[in-house]
């Protein structure tokens, strides 16, 4: 039904009290824009834009541009699931004043971009989204890290932010003339991308390496670059591709720990272990903690199709899930970082719901 | 022309990070203001990345290296690499 005939119906079901509801629904999303700056940014954009293709004005168009790059890519980075932290971080666009008799100071490491005249938006944004996760992304760790690996994280937050955006005349653009372009380009940038799609593909790109990335940064912030550094990296990538691509019944390693990563996983997603042996979690859980890990992970991944089939084994099968939670917070010191919903593609490339829990052990000094 | 600003009560970030952007009808009052708008003319200022001459036309982005002055023309390769290098530039 489109929005004018909603109202129709509206109007035709319930007369003035129709316009009423209508009317509130009007003000409740007025309400939202007014308080949401990004929002805001896109609807002021929208505003813009009609005015410069009446006026021709430079700077409407300078308007329209900023704003809806700000608002498009601010609000996209906001739905991207990163725990805690909003990766990369928010923007704002400023203009380089350079009329007559002004001198433009540029600073070491600044990088200035031209942007495109308003005709060729997609272009502009994808050029901000660029240089937006090139700079707030990876920070500490890029010196790290081997070109392709570098370049192939950067690809896929590029993505994941266009898509975000929800636009598919950029999103098009930059997957035909940037992403596969260097993906094909490069036989390593292959590598590493065949193997962060595949994690992404499980919901792991975002919320689990990335986060474990920043975290990484952390650990080794002041320290000089050396080789076991990236392998440490590189191994964290290969154990999460391990999970990603694991199938059903199959052993894969679920602990990862290096100098100066130790994180482990336990997956949640055999019925028979969920509904029959829920207690071996808890064991497992309390394996890594013995181990002192930083981070533990709880991956669930939803059995939905029992559903179709018992409804009642469906049911237990999520309650038990949720009581594990409670039961891990309950037997071990532990801080619960963050808990994320998601749908993601199980290896036969079915739909699945899917949550994970990112816990911080609390170990005190003796 | 009146803004269009409105007050962002509760969803707004403070820290937010600048990109500095020059718009198209710019360039070359930006080039001016940098002074090196006579080098630009002269054709002596070329892309760091594939080293072709820089013009009002093909300029895509700028950043500082030391005491110099690195451009970049507007081919996709080129900024891609440039953005990276800019990055290094500025963790080095």
């Amino acid at each position: 039904m489109s929005f004018p005939e909603l109202i129709i119906e509206l109007i035709s079901k319930y007369g003035v009290w129709g316009i009423v509801i209508f009317l509130i629904f009007v003000i409740f999303y007025l309400v939202k824009v007014i308080l949401d700056e990004d929002l805001s940014a896109v609807w002021r954009a929208r505003v813009y834009k009609q005015l410069y293709k009446i006026s021709g004005k430079s700077s409407l168009e300078k308007k329209y541009i900023e704003n809806d790059i700000c608002g498009r890519i601010n609000l996209a980075r906001r739905k991207m699931p990163f725990g805690k932290e909003h990766l990369p971080k928010a923007i704002r666009i400023e203009w380089i004043k350079s009329g007559k008799g002004e001198v433009t100071p540029i600073r070491e490491g600044e990088i200035i971009i031209r942007l495109d005249p308003a005709e060729a938006q997609e272009k502009n944004v994808v050029l901000i989204t660029n240089a937006l996760v090139k700079q707030t992304s990876l920070v500490g760790i890029r010196y790290i890290l081997e070109k392709p690996f570098e370049t192939s994280v950067d690809l896929n937050l590029v993505k994941k932010l266009l898509e975000e955006i929800g636009n598919k005349k950029i999103l098009d653009w930059y997957l035909k003339n940037e992403y596969i372009p260097t993906v094909e380009g490069s036989s390593e940038v292959k590598k590493w991308n065949e193997k962060l799609v595949e994690i992404d593909e499980k919901g792991l790109f975002t919320r689990l390496l990335l986060v474990e990335l920043d975290e990484y940064s952390k650990r080794v912030a002041g320290k000089l670059r050396c080789e076991e550094m990236f392998e440490e990296i590189a191994g964290l990538v290969d154990f999460l591709y391990k999970i990603s691509t694991k199938a059903y019944g199959q052993e894969v390693p679920l602990d990862y720990i290096t100098r100066n990563i130790k994180t482990g996983a336990i997956l949640v997603g055999e019925t028979s272990k969920v509904l029959l042996q829920a207690e071996r979690y808890l064991i497992a859980f309390q394996h890594k903690v013995k181990q002192q890990f930083n981070s533990i992970y709880i991956m669930v991944w939803d059995k939905e199709f029992l559903g179709n089939i018992d409804k009642e084994v469906y049911e237990r099968f999520t309650r038990l899930t949720e009581n594990l939670d409670q039961n891990i917070l309950k037997s071990f010191k532990v801080y619960k970082d963050f808990e994320l919903k998601y749908i993601c593609t199980d290896y036969k490339g079915n739909r699945r719901k899917a949550k994970i829990i990112r816990y911080i052990p609390e170990y005190s000094s003796e | 022309m009146t803004e269009l600003n409105f007050i962002s009560l509760v969803k707004m970030e403070v820290k937010k990070t600048v990109i500095k952007t020059i718009y198209h009808r710019e360039v070359a009052d930006f080039f001016e203001s940098t002074g090196l708008i006579k080098k630009l003319v002269e054709k002596k200022i070329r892309c760091s990345v594939c080293g072709d001459v820089i013009t009002l036309e093909n300029f895509r982005a700028v950043t500082r290296k030391k005491d110099d002055l690195l451009f970049c023309c507007n081919k996709d390769s080129c900024i891609r690499d440039f953005t990276a290098l800019a990055i290094h530039v500025s963790t080095e």
